[in-house]
């Protein structure tokens, strides 16, 4: 129980003495100053890194920190057909910026923007992986649509992109794929559609999965979240705290992560407090759910290196207090 | 009408990005980092005469990042490790570690050199209390509210310092006021603290946020003048001010701070046509997207005179010369 995990792009850069550079490597590798064979060493040694960082941590399950991400969207949109990089905007409610893609023809899978990094974790590392793509909900939501002009065929056109994603994964051995969906908390309104893409992408896929919803609240699409095909529903219980509830309220049949410190405010929360969260989802049931994960509230890129592991061992901290602390009522 | 002018920050010379390395490894005093800081911003002054802009800014040479430089002068606030905003782009991110106070003016200096450069006015550059806020780590208030409002105080005093020491034109940047839009409220009452009593033209610069969310809304935001970003959105952001009216001035960016591609002069005109068709040509300044910082110093020179000369061209055909 309490599985520890991470959940987003992990800080590409960091100010441990000896780390890898990837700041000044794609500086370096822009001004031509080096080769793409030495900005590749570069990244693969940031993805080392970033797993030693997790594992350090005690992170159960680990990723490669999606240290080729600048954006859930990306690396998708430049993988596949269809996409055409457009305009600078702000991600959510964030001081962070990307390209938000156009669609400008059929959306077409070309080859997998995951799968090689997965394989390069996998050979890096014994422990769990969490593999991950964006939904496609998010995906579609991400973008501009000037081809389609009708949600519902961009929606179902993204779901089979996202799961050819997700079989490249289950064929290289993945075993849990995180689907990123930070648009449906945004957009209950569409949260038909959006879980029938959803159930498009995963529906007979032998690979378990989590979708991971943040920024946003669930409460509103709750239902529809619990009847989707996946294994494991996770949210950001900081930024919306009601989403707690939200989780624990959810049918035992179904795993849950719960996004419990806070992604992106360097606070470091009491650890106490959060043993007393943890308490709460095992007086709830916790013990009896598939699987229940505890993670940041989002990718912990949003804050420096040194606070991001100050996170990931809160964590660990708060399971080793569990024991320590009464059990509150919820 | 159609007066140009730039939203603030400029490319360093490679002189001074060495030099203000330098100074963060020990092997450069203040005094040496300063000296060649007033040579990059009497060098961007002479530029932005030569190319013919009408209202100068000093280019923040002094500055790294617009919301760092001023919390690296403030009492309460730490500064955090990097973390990414754009690209490969880092910044360190402030944190409001206690009660907010302001020791002594931050921007009133450099102001006052770059003006005593030139005839043409030069904008005095500040950072809105809202962005203050929306950019730092808050580990002290816990409210976005008081954080703002203790925000908007010290940028009032910094504000009246800048008119005292003779700004004509006052820019108080609020780009992340598009961020939440519920919270516009707050950024409005935030502004109003500080620009209450003031005689400069304000400013307000905002890019890279849905505009939709705050429209009309933003016009109640108490300055004279909304500078907003369009080119990077293929001008597609014009439809949005169409109606309601827009009712204050404003400068309409028409270059691409992000891009390496140099614009068209053609491109830059059929951008400024647009905004004819929405905004009055006294409610005009030209201008680019945001600040040039992610620039080379080529390239933003570059960009600066295809845009003066756009407007040349626009106004000669429009018999406003």
């Amino acid at each position: 129980m309490f599985e520890r995990t991470v959940v987003g792009n992990q800080p590409k850069i960091s100010e441990v003495p000896g780390r890898a550079n990837l700041r000044n490597a794609r500086n370096r590798f822009d001004s031509g100053k080096i080769d793409a064979a030495a900005l590749e060493e570069c990244v693969q040694a940031t993805i080392r890194d970033t797993v030693a960082d997790q594992i350090d941590a005690g992170m159960a399950r680990v990723t490669d920190g999606r240290i080729r991400w600048d954006d859930p969207v990306s690396p998708f949109a430049s993988a596949h057909d269809g996409f055409a990089v457009g305009g600078l905007i702000r991600f959510f409610d964030n001081n962070v910026y990307y390209r938000r893609p156009s669609i400008v023809g059929p959306v077409r899978y070309v080859r997998s923007a995951v799968v090689d990094d997965f394989r390069l974790l996998r050979a890096m590392t014994d422990r769990p992986i969490l593999a991950s793509v964006c939904g496609p909900f998010s995906l579609a939501k991400f973008c501009v649509d000037d081809n389609y002009r009708d949600s519902n065929t961009l929606y179902h056109e993204c779901a089979r992109l996202v799961r050819a994603e997700i079989e490249a994964l289950a064929h290289a051995g993945a075993d849990w794929v995180q689907i990123d969906e930070p648009w449906l908390g945004f957009c209950p309104g569409e949260i038909g559609p959006a879980t029938e893409a959803i159930a498009t992408a995963v529906r007979g896929i032998r690979v378990k999965t989590l979708v991971f919803v943040y920024f946003a609240p669930i409460g509103a699409i709750a239902r529809h979240l619990w009847e989707l095909p996946v294994d494991m529903i996770g949210a950001d219980c900081v930024t919306e705290p009601g989403n707690l509830k939200v989780l624990l309220d959810g049918p035992a049949t179904k795993a849950r992560a719960f996004g419990l410190v806070d992604a992106r405010n360097t606070r470091l929360e009491p650890v106490g407090s959060l043993a007393k969260q943890l308490n709460t989802i095992v007086k709830r049931g916790g013990e009896r759910w598939p699987e229940c994960w505890l993670t940041p509230s989002a990718a912990l890129e949003f804050l420096p290196h040194r606070n991001a592991v100050a996170k990931m061992k809160l964590l660990s901290q708060a399971v080793a207090q569990l024991a320590d602390v009464p059990v509150t009522a919820m | 009408m159609l007066e140009t002018t730039s939203v603030g920050s400029f490319p360093k010379p490679p002189y001074l990005t060495k030099a203000r390395n330098a100074f963060t490894r020990g092997d450069m005093t203040a005094d040496e980092l300063g000296a060649l800081e007033r040579r990059a911003t009497e060098e961007w002054i002479r530029c932005q005469e030569d190319i013919g802009i009408d209202i100068l800014v000093h280019g923040e040479m002094e500055r790294g990042d617009m919301t760092t430089y001023f919390a690296e002068q403030l009492t309460g606030y730490g500064i955090s490790g990097l973390v990414r905003s754009y690209g490969n782009r880092y910044y360190r991110k402030p944190i409001i570690e206690g009660v907010l106070e302001r020791s002594k003016p931050m921007a009133v200096e450099a102001y006052q050199f770059a003006q005593s450069l030139t005839r043409l006015p030069v904008k005095g550059m500040l950072t809105g209390p809202y962005t203050m806020c929306d950019w730092s780590f808050d580990e002290h208030y816990g409210s976005r509210h008081d954080a703002v409002m203790a925000l908007a105080e010290i940028i009032r005093d910094e504000a009246r310092d800048l008119e005292r020491a003779g700004a004509r034109f006052i820019q108080i940047d609020e780009p992340a006021i598009s961020t939440r839009p519920a919270e516009i409220d707050l950024a409005i009452e935030a502004m109003g603290v500080i620009t209450e009593g003031l005689k400069a033209m304000t400013i307000s610069h905002i890019c890279y946020g849905d505009f939709k969310t705050i429209y009309p809304h933003i016009l109640k935001l108490p300055v004279d003048q909304l500078d907003l970003e369009f080119a990077n959105s293929h001008f597609a952001n014009l439809e949005i001010f169409r109606s309601p009216k827009f009712t204050k001035k404003v400068a309409v960016g028409v270059i691409d701070v992000h891009s390496h591609i140099l614009e068209t002069k053609s491109q830059i005109k059929e951008g400024i046509r647009r905004a004819l068709t929405v905004f009055e040509p006294e409610q005009i300044m030209i201008d680019p997207d945001c600040g040039l910082k992610t620039r080379t110093v080529e390239e933003a020179t570059d960009k600066l005179k295809v845009m003066v000369d756009a407007v040349g061209e626009i106004k000669q055909e429009m018999g406003w010369e």
